[in-house]
């Protein structure tokens, strides 16, 4: 406990927690692996604080930590298939780059998480489980044209978020 | 936005599209289960710890407050007589008082034997006070104060005048602005009266203060004026004498007789005529 206080790392812990879920989520399908993933590195890292261990750069070794955890956990699992893509899609970026992109991917789950109701839940439909706009459309019992509008709208505000993030990132 | 970062929004959109499950990834419960999993009380609820600590603090000041005024209430118990009706009530500390009729007596259940034993009273009560020289008694009226330790005394309060009469034990009689107690032994009355303003030791010893208790009316070689007094105390009317007797002195002893038999003795005996009249205080 002497390394850094509670409330310390409460702030570090609230900062992070998304953007290594987003991270750890590169290489596993499930959310609750993720967070079982980040879960088990803060309480690696907890501990090593705990006994004094001093930790140069808490992001990096995090990052690190969910990086190993989540390969230990695929390799586990016979699966693998869908997360290759990723993995081989990440392998030229810089860890760096790939700290950025988790943090500009937890902003977008959040602008997802903000979107009103019926609109995120059409915009899931499509994007999320692939559904034609047809088939929303009968899923819901809604036209064709409000689920092409309620799309459009959603597409539009995270559009915006993601215009903000990269504003922020590449200013 | 140009073509690059469009084609890179397309593909990240898609990337964090695909994993959404609403309800995941919550900060705020992630890091409570965090916390609680390694035993991490967070500064945050330390200070809800304050908070809760003050409010509760303030709310224990004042129920606090709310009970000691509560517990500071009186709560009286009172005692009233009819006219004519005669009462024996018991105090918690098995004092004894016998109220005469038209009296009222009334005490603070709450702090009665606490440090003292306090009563207020009106009208007529013969009082057999329990012995506690711990918790001295004391019979308050609107112009006096008996206090005893334990003993029997009669307070007899009247508009504008009150008498004591102690029968056994001593009583400490205090009055009006009369800074010094006069201290009274068993035989002795006393009085006090708005007109006179001080205590008066009344010397001679009247058998019949307590009658109305005893139901025995005594006369011992009695000027007949001081007969007629303790019979219309006794039977409430007034008594007028139709014949002119001044040295008439009765000695006679009536156990409860209806009036018109004791008329009737005295008038044989002394030769006069007393005819009731109807009691005027009534």
């Amino acid at each position: 406990m002497a390394a850094i206080s509670a409330g310390e790392f409460e702030r570090i812990f609230k900062d992070l927690y998304r953007p290594l879920c987003m991270f750890a989520l590169r290489f596993t399908e499930k959310t609750e692996d993720a967070e079982d993933v980040v879960q088990q590195a803060f309480a690696d890292v907890w501990d090593k604080c705990s006994h004094n261990v001093a930790i140069a750069n808490f992001k990096s070794y995090l990052y690190q930590a969910v990086r190993n955890r989540s390969l230990t956990l695929i390799a586990q699992s016979a699966d693998t298939g869908q997360t290759t893509e990723f993995l081989a899609d990440m392998e030229d970026t810089s860890e760096e780059e790939q700290m950025y992109q988790s943090e500009r991917d937890a902003r977008l789950w959040a602008a997802i998480d903000e979107l009103p109701p019926e609109r995120k839940k059409i915009f899931l439909l499509s994007k999320r489980d692939g559904l034609k706009y047809q088939e929303i459309a009968e899923e819901l019992n809604i036209s064709i044209k409000t689920v092409e509008n309620q799309i459009g709208k959603a597409l539009k505000t995270l559009r915006e978020t993601a215009v903000r993030i990269y504003c922020f990132f590449f200013s | 936005m140009n073509n690059e970062q469009d084609d890179r929004f397309e593909k990240r959109l898609r990337f964090v599209a695909r994993r959404y499950k609403e309800g995941s990834l919550d900060t705020d419960k992630a890091w409570e289960r965090f916390a609680s999993r390694q035993g991490i009380r967070r500064k945050v609820s330390f200070r809800r710890y304050w908070m809760a600590a003050a409010s509760a603090m303030l709310l224990l000041v004042g129920f606090g407050t709310l009970y000691m005024t509560e517990r500071n209430k009186p709560e009286w118990v009172s005692v009233v007589t009819a006219p004519g009706q005669l009462k024996d009530v018991y105090l918690p500390d098995s004092t004894l008082v016998a109220m005469a009729g038209g009296s009222t007596l009334r005490y603070d259940a709450k702090i009665y034997g606490k440090e003292r034993r306090v009563v207020e009273m009106t009208g007529k009560a013969f009082f057999q006070v329990k012995r506690n020289e711990a918790r001295p008694f004391s019979a308050h009226t609107a112009l006096t104060e008996v206090t005893v330790l334990g003993t029997s005394f009669q307070v007899n309060e009247q508009p504008g005048s009150t008498e004591v009469n102690v029968v056994t034990g001593k009583v400490c009689f205090t009055a009006g602005k009369e800074p010094e107690p006069v201290i009274l032994t068993a035989g002795m009355s006393a009085s006090y009266s708005n007109e006179k303003k001080e205590i008066e030791i009344l010397t001679e010893e009247n058998p019949n203060n307590l009658s109305w208790k005893t139901k025995q009316l005594r006369f011992n070689d009695t000027p007949l004026d001081k007969v007629i007094e303790d019979l219309n105390d006794y039977y409430h009317v007034k008594i007028t004498n139709k014949v002119d007797s001044p040295d008439s002195r009765l000695t006679a002893t009536f156990n409860d007789l209806p009036l018109d038999e004791v008329l009737m003795v005295i008038n044989q005996t002394l030769d006069i005529r007393l005819v009731p009249g109807a009691d005027k205080r009534k």
